[in-house]
Formats: C-alpha cells, sequence, structure tokens
C-alpha cells in the first residue's frame, strides 16, 4: 500500500479530467492538456522546493517576493540582450542568494524560518516596489520567450525542464544522502542531532535550495510574456503550500513526497483551468478552490484514519 | 522574568518609534493623529487577541480576515434583505464568524488536520464565498448610527471602535494570564501530549480557541463595515499576515508557549504608528514594507537573544 | 541690454509679490506600482509646474500604496489628512470604502477631487475627473469587435477584481451596447484575473482552450489581464483568429500592436488626466471656477477650457477629460506612457 497516496491523487486527478471532458467534450485536448502542463511546469519546480522546505520543519513565505526580485531584475538585464543562459544563472544565483539570507539568519538566530521568511516577504517585495519606481519591464526582445517557443515531442521546453528536474529529484531524495537528513531533521531534530545531522547545515541549504528553485521557476514563468508587472509572484508561497498538503506531504514535517508534490500540482491547475468548462460562475472561483484543498484535506485524513484502523 | 523583559523591550521599541517619527513630522504627536490612526488598528488589535491564544498553542489561523470579509457580507445580507436591524444583524453575523471558527476548531480537533492547512483552505473557502454571495459587490447604506460607530468619535476625539479594542484586549489578557483556561492554553502550547497526559481538555479548548478567532473576526467584519460604510467581499485584505505580524513582533513564539496581549498589543500600535509616521514623514510605502520587514526580524532575533541569556542565567 | 535686464528684474519682482499663497495638494493614486499612474504622477507634477510659472504655486506630494490594498489607502490618506491639504485628488481602489475617509477630509474644509476612479457618494467629494465617459468605453470596445468581428461575434471578458467598480461599470456599458445595436452579439463568459499576471494568462487560455473555435474576441478592460490575453492568443497559435482589445497603456501593449496579435488598444491619455486633476483641484481651491449661465467652467490649462457636468451618467459634478482614444500601429509610437 506504499503507492497509496499518490494512486488517490491520480484517482481524483483521472476522475476529474474525465468528468469535465463530460460536461464539456474538448477539455481533454491536447491544447487544454499542454496549457495545464505547462501552468504546472511554471509553478512544480517552487512546489518541489517548498516540499524539501516543508519536510525540513519550516515553512518558507517568501519565494513570491523571491521570485519576483529575481523575474523583474533578469527581465531588465534581458533588455541589454544578456543571453539567456545567463538570464537563468543570475536568477537561480540571485534565488539562492536571497533563499541563503532567510537560511542565515533562520540558522545563526534561531530563530523559526517562517517568520524570518515572513519578513522578508515584505523586504524584498517592497524593495522591487521601490526598485521599479512603478514602471513594468515591457517591451522585452523576442529571445526572451525562447523557452516557450522551443517544442519538443510538440511539448515547450518549460514542460521538459520542470517535469525532469521533478523525475531527478525523486531520485536524488532517495539516493542523495543529504535528503535523508533532511527527512531526518523534519521529523525528529532531536535524534537526527544524535546522529551528528547538523540541522543548521540541513536548514540552511533547504532555504538556499529553495530559494535557487525559486529563482528558476521565475524565469520559467515570466519568459512566457513580453511584459513583466511588478505583483508578480503574489500570492505563490501560499499556492505551492496548498499544492504541497494536497500532495500528500506533512506540513508538520518529517513526511511527504516529491510524487506527490508533481500530482498535487497537476491535481490544482487541473481543477483551476477545469473552472471554466464546468461553466461556472467566475464570481465563485476562490470558494470552489478553497473548498476542494479543504475536501481532498480531509479525505486524505479519513482516508489515513480508516487505514490505520484497518491494520488495528 | 523573561516575558517581562520582552515586553519591556516593546515598550522601549514603541517609544523608540515615538522620537524617531516625531522628529521626521511635526504632525506626528498631535493626539488627533495618534488617535485617528488608532481607529484603523481596531480590527488588526482586536483579532491580535485570540491570535495570540492560537499562536501559544502553537497553532495558526490564517482565516481570519476572510472570516471577517464573509461576516460583513452576511450582515450585509441579513440587513438589507431580511431587514433585520442592522445592529443585530451585526450580532448575527459576528456569531456567524464564530461558527466558521468553529469548523476550523472542529476540523483540527476531531480530524487532527494541522491548523496552519485548514486555516490556509478556509481562508481561500470563505473569501471565495464572501466574492460568490455579493457578486463583487458592496452592501451600503447602512443607518446613521451604525456608521458613527465606525467613523465617529467620542467627544470628537476618541473614536468610539476604540474602547471595544480596549475591552477585549484586557478580558483577553485576563484570561490568558489569569484563568485556568489561560494556563492549560500555555500547558498545551509548552507540551502538548503532556497535557494531554495531565489531564488538560485539550481538544475543547482549541476548539473553544479557533470559535473565539472566529467570533473576533466576525465582529471586526461588523466593526469594520461600520467604518468603511459598506460591507465588501474584499475586505481587508492580506489582513491575517498584518495579524501575525503584529502579534510575532509583540513577542509570542510561533512554536508555541510564550506570549501575551499585552505584547500583541504592543506589536500592534508599533507597526501602526510606525507606518502612520513614516505616511507623515513622506516616506514612500514600498520602503515601509522593508522597514517593517527589517523590525520584524530584529524583535524576533532580540528575542531569541533575551530567551537565551534567560536561559543561560538560569531563569 | 541693461534696460531689459532691469525691466526683466522688475517684472519678476512684481510677479513675486503677486504670486499667490502657495496651496498645498496631495494625489493618492490606487497604488504607485504601475505604469499608469506613474504616467499620472507625471501629468500632474507638469501641471503643477505649469501653475508655478503662473504665480500659482503649489506644494505637491505624491502617493499612495504599492500595491492595489484598499485598507492602506484608506490609511495613508487617513494619515495624510493630518497635514491639513488643501486639496486631496484621489483614485478610489473601492467606490465604497474610500467614502467615509473623503468625507472626513471634506469635513476639515479639504477639497477632494477623484480622478480614475470615483467613489460611489457624490458628497464625499467636489469634482470627479473623469478619463471618459463610461458608455463611451464601453461602445468603443464593443464596436471595435463589431467592426473587425461582426455583429455576430461570440466575445469573453478577462476583468480584474470582481470588486472593481469601473471596471464592472465598463463590463455594463459593454453590455447595454450589445443590447441596443449588436442583439445577436453574445456575451460567453467573464473570468477574473485579479490583476495578477499568471492568473490573467491562465484566464484567457482557460477560455480559449473552452470556447474556441466558438470564440470570436477578448476583451481585457484592465492593463494587466490585456497583455496577458495577447500573450494567451500568441501562445496558442490563433493570432488572427481571435480579436482582441482592451484598455491598457500604449508602452504595456506596444509590442503586441507591432506583432499584430492586438490591431487597437482604448485608452486616454492618463498624464493629461492627471495634469487635469491638478488644475481642477487647484481651481476649487482658488476659487478659479466660474459659473456662466448656470453652467460651471474650469480651465484646463494647455488643454483647455472644460465644462463642468452638473450630472454625467448618473455621478454629480464631472470634468470630463474627453472621449476614448484608440491606439493602433499607426500611430502608437507617438506616445510615451
Amino acid at each position: 500500500m506504499k503507492l497509496g497516496r499518490e494512486f488517490t491523487l491520480l484517482l481524483v486527478l483521472v476522475v476529474l479530467a474525465t468528468f469535465v471532458q463530460f460536461v464539456h467534450p474538448g477539455f481533454l485536448s491536447f491544447r487544454t492538456i499542454h496549457v495545464i502542463l505547462e501552468n504546472s511546469a511554471v509553478m512544480l519546480l517552487s512546489a518541489i522546493g517548498t516540499t524539501l522546505v516543508i519536510i525540513s520543519g519550516q515553512i518558507d513565505l517568501s519565494i513570491g517576493s523571491v521570485l519576483a526580485v529575481c523575474a523583474i531584475t533578469s527581465a531588465q538585464l534581458a533588455l541589454h540582450n544578456v543571453p539567456l543562459v545567463l538570464l537563468f544563472l543570475w536568477s537561480i544565483g540571485l534565488g539562492a542568494g536571497l533563499g541563503a539570507i532567510n537560511g542565515l539568519v533562520t540558522v545563526l538566530f534561531k530563530v523559526p524560518a517562517m517568520i524570518v521568511t515572513l519578513a522578508a516577504m515584505a523586504i524584498w517585495r517592497g524593495f522591487i516596489l521601490w526598485w521599479t519606481g512603478g514602471y513594468w519591464v515591457t517591451d522585452l526582445p523576442d529571445y526572451w520567450k525562447a523557452l516557450g517557443s522551443t517544442r519538443i515531442l510538440n511539448f515547450t521546453l518549460p514542460i521538459w525542464i520542470a517535469f525532469s528536474i521533478g523525475v531527478l529529484m525523486i531520485f536524488l531524495v532517495r539516493k542523495i544522502r543529504f535528503f535523508r537528513h533532511v527527512y531526518a531533521v523534519g521529523s525528529n531534530r532531536k535524534a537526527a542531532k544524535l546522529l551528528g545531522i547538523s540541522e543548521g547545515r540541513v536548514t540552511f541549504l533547504v532555504l538556499t535550495l529553495n530559494g535557487a528553485l525559486a529563482g528558476s521557476s521565475a524565469l520559467l514563468s515570466a519568459s512566457r510574456f513580453f511584459i513583466i508587472p511588478s505583483n508578480i509572484g503574489t500570492g505563490l508561497e501560499l499556492s505551492a503550500i496548498a499544492a504541497v498538503v494536497v500532495g500528500g506531504t506533512n506540513i508538520m514535517g518529517g513526511r511527504g513526497k516529491i510524487e506527490g508534490t508533481i500530482l498535487g500540482v497537476l491535481l490544482m491547475t487541473t481543477i483551476s483551468s477545469s473552472l471554466v468548462f464546468l461553466h461556472i460562475e467566475s464570481v465563485w472561483d476562490d470558494a470552489f478552490k478553497g473548498m476542494i484543498i479543504l475536501l481532498a484535506i480531509i479525505s486524505d485524513v479519513l482516508r489515513a484514519r480508516r487505514k490505520s484502523e484497518a491494520r488495528l | 522574568m523573561r516575558t517581562f523583559r520582552k515586553e519591556f523591550v516593546l515598550l522601549l521599541v514603541l517609544i523608540l518609534v515615538f522620537v524617531i517619527m516625531s522628529f521626521l513630522s511635526k504632525e506626528f504627536l498631535r493626539v488627533s493623529n495618534l488617535l485617528e490612526a488608532l481607529r484603523y488598528a481596531v480590527e488588526m488589535g482586536i483579532m491580535a487577541v485570540p491570535m495570540t491564544m492560537v499562536i501559544v498553542t502553537a497553532g495558526i489561523d490564517l482565516s481570519v480576515a476572510s472570516n471577517l470579509a464573509l461576516s460583513s457580507i452576511l450582515m450585509g445580507i441579513i440587513w438589507k434583505y431580511l431587514g433585520i436591524n442592522i445592529w443585530i444583524a451585526g450580532i448575527m453575523a459576528s456569531i456567524l464568524g464564530a461558527g466558521a471558527g468553529a469548523l476550523n476548531g472542529a476540523l483540527i480537533t476531531r480530524l487532527k488536520i494541522p491548523p496552519i492547512v485548514v486555516t490556509l483552505a478556509t481562508m481561500a473557502a470563505y473569501r471565495g464565498i464572501a466574492t460568490g454571495l455579493s457578486r463583487g459587490r458592496g452592501i451600503t447604506g447602512f443607518p446613521e448610527s451604525f456608521q458613527n460607530f465606525g467613523q465617529g468619535s467620542l467627544g470628537g476625539l476618541v473614536p468610539y471602535s476604540i474602547f471595544i479594542w480596549i475591552a477585549i484586549a484586557i478580558i483577553g489578557h485576563i484570561v490568558l494570564s489569569k484563568s485556568k483556561f489561560g494556563r492549560y492554553v500555555f500547558a498545551i502550547g509548552h507540551n502538548e501530549v503532556g497535557a494531554l497526559y495531565s489531564t488538560v481538555p485539550v481538544a475543547k479548548v482549541k476548539f473553544i480557541l479557533y470559535t473565539l478567532s472566529g467570533l473576533m473576526a466576525g465582529l471586526s467584519g461588523m466593526i469594520y463595515s461600520a467604518r468603511i460604510g459598506a460591507s465588501k467581499s474584499n475586505a481587508f485584505m492580506g489582513g491575517e499576515l498584518e495579524v501575525i505580524t503584529a502579534v510575532v513582533l509583540g513577542g509570542t513564539s510561533i512554536t508555541g508557549g510564550e506570549g501575551n496581549i499585552l505584547g500583541s498589543t504592543l506589536g500592534v500600535l508599533i507597526i501602526t504608528f510606525l507606518k502612520n509616521g513614516l505616511n507623515l514623514a513622506r516616506i514612500p510605502h514600498s520602503i515601509q514594507s522593508v522597514i517593517v520587514g527589517i523590525v520584524l526580524v530584529i524583535a524576533i532575533v532580540s528575542y531569541t537573544k533575551l530567551g537565551a541569556r534567560a536561559f543561560k542565567e538560569g531563569k | 541690454m541693461r534696460k531689459f535686464l532691469i525691466f526683466g528684474v522688475i517684472i519678476a519682482l512684481i510677479s513675486i509679490a503677486l504670486a499667490a499663497e502657495s496651496i498645498k495638494i496631495f494625489m493618492v493614486p490606487k497604488f504607485t506600482g504601475a505604469p499608469y499612474f506613474v504616467a499620472t504622477e507625471k501629468g500632474a507634477k507638469a501641471a503643477v509646474e505649469e501653475l508655478k510659472a503662473l504665480g500659482l504655486p503649489i506644494d505637491f506630494y505624491y502617493t499612495g500604496s504599492s500595491v492595489a490594498n484598499t485598507e492602506e489607502e484608506i490609511r495613508i490618506i487617513s494619515n495624510l489628512l493630518e497635514q491639513n491639504p488643501d486639496a486631496l485628488i484621489v483614485s478610489a481602489n473601492d467606490e465604497d470604502a474610500l467614502v467615509p475617509v473623503l468625507k472626513k477630509a471634506k469635513q476639515k474644509g479639504i477639497v477632494v477631487v477623484t480622478y480614475d476612479a470615483d467613489v460611489s457618494d457624490p458628497t464625499a467629494r467636489d469634482y470627479f475627473v473623469n478619463q471618459a465617459s463610461f458608455d463611451a468605453i464601453g461602445a468603443v470596445l464593443i464596436d471595435l469587435v463589431a467592426e473587425n468581428v461582426g455583429p455576430e461575434a461570440k466575445i469573453a471578458i478577462v476583468s480584474a477584481d470582481p470588486n472593481a467598480a469601473n471596471q464592472n461599470r465598463w463590463i455594463e456599458a459593454m453590455k447595454k451596447r450589445m443590447k441596443e445595436k449588436y442583439p445577436k452579439m453574445e456575451l460567453l463568459t467573464i473570468k477574473y484575473g485579479y490583476d495578477r499576471p499568471a492568473e490573467s494568462f491562465q484566464a484567457a487560455q482557460d477560455i480559449i482552450n473552452a470556447y474556441y473555435p466558438n470564440l470570436d474576441a477578448i476583451i481585457a478592460p484592465t492593463s494587466v489581464a490585456f497583455p496577458m490575453v495577447a500573450e494567451a492568443v500568441l501562445k496558442a497559435g490563433l493570432k488572427g483568429k481571435i480579436y482582441i482589445t482592451g484598455l491598457a497603456t500604449p508602452n504595456d501593449m506596444r509590442k503586441y500592436v507591432k506583432d499584430g496579435v492586438v490591431k487597437h488598444v482604448v485608452l486616454w491619455n492618463p498624464v493629461d488626466l492627471g495634469y487635469l486633476a491638478v488644475y481642477v483641484a487647484n481651481a476649487a481651491v482658488r476659487g478659479m471656477i466660474n459659473e456662466v449661465n448656470g453652467t460651471k467652467y474650469v480651465c484646463g490649462g494647455k488643454l483647455g477650457l472644460y465644462k463642468v457636468y452638473e450630472e454625467l451618467e448618473g455621478k454629480k459634478s464631472v470634468v470630463l477629460l474627453g472621449p476614448p482614444f484608440i491606439f493602433d500601429i499607426n500611430n502608437i509610437d507617438q506616445f510615451n506612457f
């Protein structure tokens, strides 16, 4: 029954897609599926980073603002025709740097990451709004969109990049010792310490990694558009946490799977897109999304209960 | 001894804010300015009271602002379409807000779903329902007396709503620091499992806390609607993070077991007067966000240092 | 030469002596983080400069929340009231919520001028400088669809926040125009992107996927959704197959117009809007609004003389900037906002 949770998610996804297709034939067209995959891809890397942070027992509320800083500064560089590869390096590096600052403050001063990143969220958003002076980055050059214009087997690059990294992470998390330390630190801090695992090092690296992943998400997301409004990324952290939780990761830390997160992101994006097809009035969109998250969480708990009761 | 030091630090910070702000603009120290600025802090201040207790139990309630919005809309609907007196409609909506809080509480205590997860979902759901019900329109036209309650002042100087805030803060403080219930709250925050085995009615206490949080959100919704003269589904957007920031700034530990109402209230005051002074000093809003963020980090770092030192001194 | 110099100095001295007292005007946009409002600030500051040169100095301060947040706007305005400006120029994030604080301003004797986005209660402000009439905007947008697609087009709308008063009014005006002139035109759906790029982009994509090929046009009356709709159409490879129009600044849309995926951008001149708002506020404070034969007139500087409408589209005391303007490939390079 190890596959239980992910299987349920997949089942829900399939059932939902079938239902919507039934109500509105045409939902499962290549175009729609591609839209769902691409919008998922754009969010996926941030969600993976969030998963690791949560597994380690922390919460990072700053990724939306980090994304904004990375996306906007990269776009500004693009206006000067800096090559795309360098922009990627810049975005990831900057994201990693901002994540590292979160990590440093959290570890050095022994404060919960949730609060540090709550402050960072305000600081970086305030900074980028001041930095841009109210202007948005517009008239981006054509090469800025190279990622989205390149297709392999008719799927755009961001999809390949994000899902490849996702699959890669699934294996890395199982093989690399560092990630086992992440789980250890998240599930039992004291035991991990006794085992010689440095909680500080793990926390610092996980937050830095989250920042880097946010930076890469920034470019995947922003490179879809010729214009970057200053409020880009607002609300990302809470959406990511929702997707991660729906995906089965335990918010208290110590448990969670990348596979679950991938499915969680796919499910959230599918739900979001399906609302138009179901002809649900847009004023009720948010209510639906909220209630579905609630249902997912409740059903997950009930399922786990039944399972543990069955074992007894 | 440790907790006493935190409030002392906060008071110093507040005084420091006052001193700096008074240098930056000549209007800051005017009584009319200070009292009027407080009017806009009432909802935050009221919701900070149950939020403090919730966070002390190592929980969190992200749904407070959405609950406020939903209560605001429900009050408007009850008043306008059911023809019920606005004050009674407000009380009814506050009770409904308590109900929404109770739903949070039930999911947290019965199904043992972590508070951050439940309230994240209800944060989206409650405001979403408010938007759907109101269809994006506001409900206006409240009677004069009701609007006066939110917008007017006693003697032309002290906003009426402040008195409600003071009352709730005082009651909250007494409950948290002096009553058995308050001791239960701290016990849960320090060691929930231990509390459970010590015959602390953990589930009941938590359920009550989240219900109270909802009740205060509903009440704040009523005050908010009186203040802006309308019921709106976009009321107090982003408010949950403001309240949490104030509570954490006030010394309540996010990991539980520590906190008090006085600190949280000082946290609300610091943020309010900081922004107020910066507005008067013509510092751009974006920079204000940066400053508030930096203040939060400095505060939280100092609390840990203070705590560590107290610990080392064997207190 | 020296005679001119002395003459000049004397004139300057007389001007300084005759110069009016400086008045204080605060301008608060919905939020500062958008080029549209930056443009209104530019126009406002130009007006302040001109008025200063004319001997009517103004102590001018432009500020606002950096992101669109009603509560922040209310707090900022409330705080600023303490500095007793002579006039307040405000674009309201929320037409209802801003009423009480503006009424407080009026009680203090401050002249309140709303611009770009009005409040629902006309007693809360003295004048509303409207960029263009709601009906005109709705009509232009629908007419463009009718002209470029046909009177039986099937359209969708991507708006901002369902609580946004201006957007809702424009949507009502569009519906009205459809009913009056193009009864066979059909509104398939309205989605709300909350002025967030990713959400607006996805909303447009979902609409295209759900309705195309039974979708002819998408209207986006907001400067975040409009470019995002263009992006979605580009991405779907449907350039030229779905007609897009809406409201946004030419700078935001230039790339899409040059590309051809968007043919027409509707707006007005926000620089002029800010400029006019300052002139109206200045005139209101200094008593320079003149009544002739029962109608009030106000001087809009370089823009000319403006009538103050007693009532226009259900709103009182309105100064109308002008008709909506259509930007297209031929003229879009002439503008920089």
